[in-house]
């Protein structure tokens, strides 16, 4: 194999994946539950980052400023759902406002565009600071994986997955399409709000640009996971996505080691794998069907 | 709750049974394939590994200053150590992956160009006590590379590049000295420029100057901003901003079409229009920088190395666009600046 990874590097990919596990699950939810691409993304993550740092280094404790920058994050995704589903705005435009919005609104929330949290107490410098990065992180990211999975599977998740693969055979149901969306949304940017706040907590510095590619990150590791691993259930589902966004920062760190690539082509391998995955499944009916004939 | 406890359970066993021959062969692969780098990588020439977030005239320059100071002591590339570098390209997901690339190589020194590929590189390093010495940080305090400028304890040494607002203001004022009111265009996402505005904001109060500020955040933000300015203001200064130096022919363009004098935080932005800077020359500051990793090579310790801060300031004056702007440049000015586009 011409692209190797040592061992510091595998677990800082898998850091990086387990960190942006809650991007690809939220991404998950709005994109193939709700069949909505949903740019918020790239301003919530940020969010999480601006409400967690800020809130630490004005001294409150570590659990309730990553409690309110998830609230922050919902919030952001009621308003795309708002903007969406009451001003009838096309969805991908609804994201794009959001987003733009929040980055002025993260830098008022910051007062500045980068806070430093080196040195200050952070979920991760607790009792789960005993533990190496990728266990504590590891010990989060199942935690609301599973919690998503089994919000999915109750009367509110199923009447949201409903919406998206059939939303007139769900209102024809009975379901209120637009608190489906609302709920998906602010459950969706909930999530992704958590990643960036632990993404400044385990990193130690929140910028306002750190948004920038948020939703490529997120969808790459979907696709990816849905093309290597089964998702016909929603734990499945799930279980991808979480696969999925890791084995993306592994190809990335790979990427950058491989001699005649840059850090500037990572965006380009990017392109590639998320093509070459949205190829595999058809290649594969292609293959098992050539078998058969 | 039980019933979803065994549902998980079943789940995650058909799941991984489906899936543990392919899950295996990639995370062995990896693992595997990284033993095989190890020991393929003979760690004979000391490996110095530098970072910058984008690039730009400014960071490009220290670049070269880091490079020409190690050369000029005996370390080239390839001969006596081993250099290698990458470029985030704006994306901070890309400089973590940079930062755990750079310390599981086990570099002698990282160089960090800018705040944000400092902040990223300083855990992993710290981690293994791998000096990293950051240039283009204006206020290393609050990016919490240090602790205090002085007294450290930590692996990390480095430049910083403030510019103190006096000799920024003097400058405008000396070469337009009714002024009143100067424009201001910079990037509100940049701590960088933050911190250099609210240094002019006091300095300005003091001296009875008006600051008026018009934010571009996107290259596309410049000229709407500039044109905001026009009318109002009787010179603009374009701080050391990524966003507005990136722009500064169209910000000069428009200078010279309204008579409106340019002046810049850096000496990059006179030699492409702005009339004039009293700034640092960054290749000097990346030279600075290399300096720093020659003595890490040496032996000494990132900690025992003082932060360099205010550098040497050189004046820069570019003749035609003062002539373009609408301004005749005293004869005693000129002498002591080092003159650009000369041919009027």
């Amino acid at each position: 194999m011409s692209a190797p990874l040592n061992w510091i590097q595998f677990i800082g990919a898998v850091e990086l994946g387990l960190v942006y596990s809650f991007v690809v699950i939220g991404v998950y939810i709005s994109f193939r539950t709700l069949q909505f691409p949903d740019m918020t993304v790239d301003g919530s993550f940020p969010l999480g980052a601006a409400v967690a740092a800020t809130l630490i280094t004005a001294g409150i404790n570590p659990y309730a400023a990553t409690f309110a920058a998830v609230l922050a994050g919902a919030t952001s995704g009621i308003v795309t759902a708002w903007l969406s589903t009451h001003l009838r705005m096309m969805n991908l435009l609804a994201g794009i406002l959001s987003m733009m919005a929040l980055y002025s609104i993260n830098l008022r929330i910051m007062g500045r565009p980068n806070i430093a949290l080196l040195g200050e107490n952070t979920l991760l410098s607790g009792w789960l600071g005993t533990l190496p990065n990728y266990i504590s992180l590891g010990i989060i990211s199942i935690l609301f994986a599973t919690s998503i999975y089994w919000f999915l599977s109750t009367r509110l998740g199923l009447a949201i997955r409903a919406t998206g693969s059939n939303p007139k055979m769900g209102r024809a149901q009975g379901i209120n399409d637009r608190a489906m969306i609302t709920a998906g949304l602010s459950t969706s940017n909930a999530l992704v709000a958590l990643g960036g706040a632990l993404f400044a907590q385990v990193n130690g510095f929140a910028d306002v640009t750190m948004g920038l590619g948020t939703i490529i990150y997120g969808l790459a590791a979907v696709i990816i996971g849905e093309a290597l691993f089964p998702t016909r259930t929603i734990f499945q589902a799930i279980v991808a996505c979480l696969l999925g966004g890791i084995l993306y920062f592994l190809l990335r760190a790979m990427a950058l080691n491989v001699g005649f690539l840059q850090a500037s082509d990572v965006n380009l391998v990017t392109a590639i794998l998320v093509a070459s995955a949205m190829l595999l499944p058809n290649l594969k009916r292609r293959v098992f069907k050539d078998n058969k004939s | 709750m039980q019933v979803l406890i065994i549902n998980i359970a079943l789940n995650l066993i058909q799941t991984l049974q489906k899936n543990i021959s392919l899950v295996l062969t990639i995370f062995t692969t990896t693992i595997f394939s990284s033993h095989a780098t190890q020991a393929s990588e003979k760690p004979i020439l000391p490996l110095v590994a530098i970072t910058q977030i984008v690039q730009h005239g400014a960071l490009d320059d220290e670049f070269k200053g880091i490079v020409t100071a190690l050369e000029e002591a005996g370390y080239i590339d390839g001969k006596t150590i081993h250099l290698v570098s990458q470029n985030a390209q704006g994306n901070i997901a890309t400089a973590g992956l940079i930062a755990t690339n750079f310390a599981s190589r086990n570099p002698n020194a990282v160089v960090a160009i800018s705040t944000p590929s400092a902040q990223t590189l300083i855990k992993p390093l710290q981690d293994q006590h791998i000096p990293l010495i950051f240039t283009a940080v204006t206020d290393p305090k609050e990016a919490r590379l240090v602790s205090t400028l002085d007294e450290r304890l930590e692996e990390v040494t480095g430049v910083s590049d403030a510019l103190l607002p006096g000799p920024q203001l003097d400058l405008i004022q000396k070469f337009v000295p009714q002024v009143k009111t100067i424009g201001i265009i910079y990037n509100s996402g940049e701590i960088n420029s933050i911190k250099t505005i609210e240094g002019l904001k006091e300095e300005a109060k003091r001296r009875g100057l008006t600051l008026l500020l018009a934010v571009a955040d996107k290259s596309s933000e410049v000229i709407p901003a500039v044109t905001k300015l026009i009318g109002k203001v009787e010179s603009i200064y374009v701080p050391n901003d990524n966003t507005a130096v990136a722009s500064i022919e169209s910000i000069v363009t428009l200078g010279k079409k309204f008579k409106v004098p340019i002046f810049a935080g850096d000496s990059g932005s006179v030699e492409r229009g702005a009339v004039a800077s009293q700034a640092y020359e960054r290749i000097a500051l990346g030279k600075e920088a290399g300096r720093l990793v020659v003595k890490i090579l040496e032996g000494q310790k990132a900690g025992d190395l003082k932060i360099k801060t205010n550098h040497p300031l050189v004046l820069m004056l570019n003749l035609n666009s003062a002539k373009e702007m609408g301004m005749t440049i005293p004869e005693e000015l000129k002498k002591e600046a080092k003159i650009v586009g000369e041919k009027s």
